[in-house]
């Protein structure tokens, strides 16, 4: 099934940050940052990701990609 | 569930035991008038136009023409209490602080329909009991009498207001929901 692929984990994995600490850091809870990982959400904010690409040091496009299978 | 001050709480507590109230209040006390209008002349005058307001006059009715009188105010008469019945579930939504939820909105939407339905049922209602108290006269001393009241507009508008505000309540809703699934 196509659509858009949430590659936080990874980006979290490789700047070895934990998720509460980032949630911590941006504002939101564990709970919502969880289920944005796991892609079980409608949308995403332009000031949550814009908060998580500052922690993180990324782009949107680290953590977004669109899977065509 | 919304957070709600305890003398909103409260207030919704006890609007909720009125509409209760109201249910057997809007089926018997009608029963009462044309049982005993003497002793009921305070309630006469809010017997529909259509009807005597003299209680000589309704003393006069025949049972069988009070029976039909009674029984044609009976539709909506069950139709508004089963209005205040939803009503009063709205109001005990809200003292329990579920306010922008499915439940309580389609309450007030029922209640909005059985406004409307009521207040056009009503002068139907009024026109058929008003055959029933003067059936017994002779003939040249019957009429049809048909009244749509200011009460009655005044009714049509608060169901029309009511049925929309609820539709602008489950719209709210949908949007609060959508919110929610955004992070």
């Amino acid at each position: 099934m196509s659509g858009i692929v949430v590659r936080l984990d990874v980006v979290l994995a490789h700047r070895k940050m934990k998720s509460r600490e980032l949630a911590a850091r941006i504002g939101i809870s564990e709970q919502n940052l969880s289920l944005l990982k796991s892609g079980k959400v409608k949308g995403v904010r332009f000031e949550t990701l814009a908060a998580i690409c500052r922690e993180l040091e990324c782009q949107p496009g680290d953590l977004l990609t669109y899977d065509t299978d | 569930m919304t957070p709600m001050p305890r003398p909103l709480r409260n207030t919704c507590r006890v609007l909720a035991a009125l509409c209760l109230v109201a249910i057997p209040a809007n089926l018997f006390l009608p029963a009462l008038v044309w049982l005993f209008p003497e002793l009921s002349v305070a309630l006469i005058d809010s017997l529909p136009p259509e009807l005597p307001s003299d209680p000589a006059v309704l003393n006069a009715v025949p049972l069988a023409g009070k029976l039909g009188a009674y029984a044609a105010f009976a539709l909506p008469a069950a139709i508004l209490c089963f209005g205040f019945w939803r009503l009063a579930a709205m109001f005990q939504s809200f003292a329990r602080g579920d306010v922008f939820s499915d439940a309580p909105i389609s309450n007030l939407r029922a209640f909005a329909l059985t406004l409307l339905l009521h207040s056009l049922l009503q002068p139907i209602a009024g026109a058929v009991a008003s055959v029933f108290s003067i059936f017994h006269l002779g003939v040249g001393n019957r009429a049809l009498t048909i009244s749509v009241g200011s009460s009655d507009i005044l009714a049509l508008g608060l169901g029309a207001l009511f049925l929309v505000l609820s539709w602008v309540l489950l719209e709210a809703v949908r949007i609060a929901q959508e919110n929610r699934e955004f992070v």
